[in-house]
């Protein structure tokens, strides 16, 4: 699908999804119009676009469950109500969606220009599963914590996605084993 | 092709706009959860000796008679937040890598993509197996020499 975007009062298009995705001023209040539309509308309301702009405002801090907001400020020109909505909705699943010429699988050459940011590893819980919890369970996080980065280099977004999870998964084991134990073995150290 | 139809730009929204309110994120209360319970167990750490007093102990220590990776940490973090180092180093060796490489991976989190190169090395597969083989390493040897 074409669209056409005004941007600095300018009109532009028609325009592909992957040429929108080099324009730098897009943001979800920028009109937008394709055929089939009876009027203008914005970027917001088309799913499309407004999955590039969430994934440029979210930026490095998205895919972290546990953690702050560590990434760089997300650039939001129009202010916060127009961005919220979309900022914590947006999952990295829209990325295997064809409009980033990424099928499936991505199994195709590294562009940091077109893959969400690298999945966090995880590898300061893991360390910490390892000293703290007593229980192997830490070993297989730490392994799965150094795939993600070699799945994510090769283009394997998926592949990092699934060594991040796996690694999360590892360390959630570990941390419930130890608070399970813990109060056993004070219970035990009593006797 | 079809055209598109004549922009007409939309209102601007009229008077103040209200404020728009702070969002408490499950991340957020996340965050203050944990912050909360590090302060206090270093607190509780520092005051109380674990060797002397009802704190948890090693499941695998308890089973199998070996020393885990992490045996002596909890009497490590007691020496070390009571300004023994060395008594420290002695319960746990394996914490004076440990400790500071959790603090580099803690500041190049928070450095996010200032810091690209230190982020790549220490997510580097590389990197992380040499980790992994300290870790194994360090386990077997303290078994052997009993430290």
């Amino acid at each position: 699908m074409k669209y056409w975007i005004i941007i600095d009062s300018v009109q532009k298009g028609p325009l592909s999804v992957e040429e929108l995705y080099a324009i730098p001023g897009l943001s979800m209040s920028t009109p937008v119009w394709h055929e089939g539309l009876a009027d203008w509308t914005t970027a917001a309301a088309i799913p499309e676009i407004a999955a590039i702009i969430a994934s440029r405002q979210n930026g490095f801090s998205n895919q972290q469950p546990y953690g702050q907001n560590y990434g760089a400020a997300p650039q939001q020109p129009y202010g916060n109500q127009y961005s919220q909505p979309y900022g914590g909705a947006y999952r990295p699943q829209a990325y295997g969606q064809p409009q980033y010429s990424q099928p499936q699988y991505g199994r195709e050459p590294f562009d940091p220009e077109r893959m969400p940011p690298m999945p966090d590893n995880y590898l300061v819980w893991a360390i910490i599963a390892t000293i703290c919890c007593c229980i192997p369970a830490g070993i297989p996080a730490i392994i799965y914590a150094s795939k993600v980065s070699p799945a994510y280099m090769r283009g394997d977004y998926n592949g990092a996605l699934d060594a991040s999870s796996k690694a999360q998964m590892w360390i959630i084991v570990a941390f419930v084993a130890g608070l399970i134990w813990a109060p056993f073995s004070m219970l035990l150290g009593l006797l | 092709m079809t055209k598109p139809p004549v922009y007409i730009p939309p209102e601007p929204p009229a008077g103040p706009q209200p404020p728009v309110k702070a969002r408490v994120t499950r991340r957020m209360i996340l965050t203050a959860v944990i912050f909360i319970a590090a302060i206090g167990a270093v607190i509780l750490y520092a005051s109380v000796d674990p060797s002397t007093n009802l704190y948890p102990r090693c499941s695998f220590r308890m089973l199998t008679g070996l020393s885990c990776p992490g045996c002596g940490s909890q009497r490590a973090l007691h020496a070390l937040l009571n300004g023994d180092p060395a008594a420290a180093f002695r319960f746990n060796a394996i914490l004076a890598i440990e400790i500071p490489l959790i603090v580099l991976l803690i500041v190049s989190r928070l450095a996010g993509d200032r810091a690209p190169r230190l982020r790549k090395f220490l997510s580097a597969r590389a990197f992380i197996l040499l980790l992994l083989s300290t870790i194994i390493i360090w386990t077997v040897v303290r078994n052997i020499l009993e430290i």
